[in-house]
């Protein structure tokens, strides 16, 4: 009789909710990040309902250990709660950022929970909540470098850069050399006195183009001394003939 | 003789594309109307674990301070959909109230056991190493206990064990 009643009591205590809790579950698997320092990684964490009714959840912040005198990554679930609908899955996405100041070849492992909304109350007695639970490692490697196509695109700039200044310098200086040399003697000009001079630069007949002073100088007096010489060469041959 | 090439040429391109129409059009009418077709389709389905516990609150009944109840409160998971087996991890938080007690002061055991005794609650996920199989019709159970430390005020005291499957 005694034992009837302890055993009666006993059972009287435990408790008296039955129904199972939905069937929460998820993919199987460990979430293996590989961050390169200063960027960031992005894996879908897939959750599961296998029963009848919609399961409200949420994501509780990422477990991590920690390395000392490196900064622990940032784990980041996106959305942090949502409702999956009987018999569907769901995708939470999970990011991993690598501060930039970490070394490579670092691990952390942690956990990522999810868990089932409830409302279940259970004064002067524990509520069973149920959940899901995700191992993740995260491994910091090296930082990338610059992709193929931005250094070839940099070379390109600069080749053009380049080839185009070496255009316009090289014009210019073609243009100054042109106003500097002598110039041509045109052949209708020889032997009408005025052989010798330079062919003047064509004069609309509104006013004389001016040249830029120094080269105009130097000029006239080259072709003055020159006209000169061809002049008395001239007049000697006139005198000999007649 | 230009001009015999100019037109021969484009007659035969007109002739073929005729051609080569007609042949589809034959094709897909005859595709269509063919009672043996296939349709090849393709489906992943990965290794999954679900978990459903039974009950879903527990009671430790009246408990005076100093008091304990031993670690023989079974809660029993199971996996009836999945097609991966899973470990059973448990957390739990304080005992609240008016005021509040530590959530060590509840254990867990693979185990029933006679005593107050096995493994502290914490808030932090443990593995429990117990493996809850899938399949129907198989489950696994967890067993708890409670302490109830001494001077602690009276009230209606409530805590959140939670159990996870992780596979």
């Amino acid at each position: 009789m005694d034992k009837a009643l302890a055993i009666g009591m006993v059972l009287l205590l435990l408790g008296l909710a039955v129904v199972a809790h939905a069937q929460l579950g998820e993919v199987a698997g460990p979430l293996s990040f590989n961050v390169s320092i200063g960027s960031s990684q992005t894996l879908n964490y897939t959750i599961v309902n296998a029963g009848n009714n919609s399961i409200n959840f949420y994501i509780k912040d990422a477990i991590t250990s920690t390395i000392k005198n490196e900064t622990t990554p940032t784990i980041t679930a996106s959305p942090m709660n949502g409702t999956i609908l009987p018999h569907q899955q769901y995708s939470v996405k999970i990011d991993v950022s690598m501060p930039s100041g970490d070394k490579p070849g670092l691990l952390w492992q942690g956990t990522l929970q999810a868990l089932e909304s409830t409302n279940v109350t259970a004064p002067g007695g524990a509520v069973i909540q149920t959940g899901v639970l995700k191992g993740i490692t995260v491994m910091s490697s090296q930082r990338k470098g610059l992709p193929l196509y931005y250094v070839g695109a940099f070379v390109a700039v600069v080749v053009v850069i380049g080839v185009s200044s070496y255009i316009i310098y090289g014009r210019r200086r073609k243009g100054r050399k042109g106003s500097q040399s002598a110039t041509t003697f045109p052949s209708k000009e020889r032997g009408n006195g005025t052989y010798g001079k330079p062919s003047a630069p064509s004069i609309s007949g509104k006013g004389k183009r001016r040249k830029s002073a120094r080269s105009s100088r130097t000029s006239s007096r080259t072709s003055r001394s020159k006209t000169r010489r061809k002049q008395s060469r001239a007049s000697k041959r006139s005198g000999r003939s007649r | 003789m230009n001009k015999k090439i100019r037109w021969e040429i484009p007659a035969m391109l007109v002739l073929f594309a005729a051609f080569i129409s007609v042949i589809a059009l034959h094709s897909s009418i005859a595709y269509a109307n063919s009672p043996n077709q296939n349709v090849n389709a393709n489906v992943v389905v990965p290794s999954t674990c679900y978990l459903a516990v039974t009950p879903v609150t527990i009671s430790f009944g009246s408990l005076p301070p100093g008091s304990n109840y031993a670690t023989n409160v079974l809660v029993t998971g199971s996996d009836v959909d999945g097609n991966a087996n899973s470990y059973l991890y448990v957390s739990g938080g304080n005992w609240i109230a008016t005021s509040h007690f530590g959530v060590s002061n509840t254990t867990w055991n693979p185990t029933s056991m006679v005593s107050y005794a096995g493994n502290s609650l914490s808030t932090t996920p443990t593995n429990t190493l117990i493996q809850i199989p899938f399949g129907a019709g198989t489950s696994n159970v967890i067993y708890f206990g409670l302490n109830v430390p001494g001077a602690t005020p009276a009230g209606t005291y409530t805590q959140t064990i939670t159990l996870y499957a992780s596979c």
